[in-house]
């Protein structure tokens, strides 16, 4: 998520807004959350991704979604899937789990309306990194 | 490698590199990783909203109780939507 951190700063003045959209809770009790629960109310949802997010110090748009997860599934049902979209509400670019260092490219390409980035595949199945940096 | 402001201390030695396995069920990811419908749901996502398609639009709100709406972006920024849990 801290990466998501360091695209909101560095695309701040670029007419960027990131948002984590906070799903189900993956991890609820497992061992580095022994103290996590299983979501029972959008009020109980709602709570935990504030708390994670004031532990995290996280300052980016977290968007709660609803308890039958009507959003994510309609992005696919997979965690960590990212979304680039342009001002024209179109879908510009989609990857499973987010490698930093092609997203920030993208989005810096995206932003500086270079022509490059027609010709760049558009969705990729990636692994997780978490550096972004490609200048802008 | 998980950045020193995270909520589960990053372990030292050899296996700083697969922190996971350090605060997750090992079997439960196990499961999850090799269950069909994971595996499904991966396989579908090349067709779900596929690229140059409108993105739809929703009404969400944060942890402050503002309400966001896809529409209200629209020829003003580029939205970067990241899916997932905060743990």
């Amino acid at each position: 998520m801290p990466f998501y951190e360091e695209l909101q700063g560095k695309y701040a003045d670029r007419d960027v807004i990131v948002f984590n959209l906070y799903v189900r809770e993956p991890h609820a009790g497992e061992r580095g959350f022994p103290e996590i629960r299983n979501h029972e109310s959008y009020e109980h949802k709602r709570s935990y991704a504030q708390k994670l997010a004031e532990i995290k110090g996280m300052e980016t748009n977290i968007l709660v979604d609803e308890m039958d997860q009507k959003v994510h599934a309609m992005l696919g049902d997979l965690p960590n899937t990212i979304w680039l979209i342009g001002k024209d509400g179109k879908v510009a670019y989609k990857c499973t789990w987010s490698n930093a260092e092609h997203v920030d490219e993208y989005l810096a390409r995206m932003v500086n309306e270079d022509p490059a980035f027609e010709g760049m595949p558009k969705m990729e199945q990636t692994i997780f990194t978490a550096r972004a940096g490609t200048a802008i | 490698m998980r950045p020193a402001n995270d909520s589960v201390p990053k372990p030292w030695g050899p296996l700083a590199g697969f922190w996971s396995w350090q605060y997750l069920n090992l079997w439960k990811t196990i499961k999850l990783v090799t269950s069909k419908r994971v595996k499904s749901f991966y396989e579908k996502f090349p067709n779900v909203l596929p690229p140059g398609t409108p993105f739809p639009d929703f009404e969400l709100k944060d942890i402050h109780g503002n309400v966001h709406r896809m529409e209200d972006y629209l020829g003003k920024k580029y939205v970067v939507i990241t899916t997932g849990a905060i743990t």
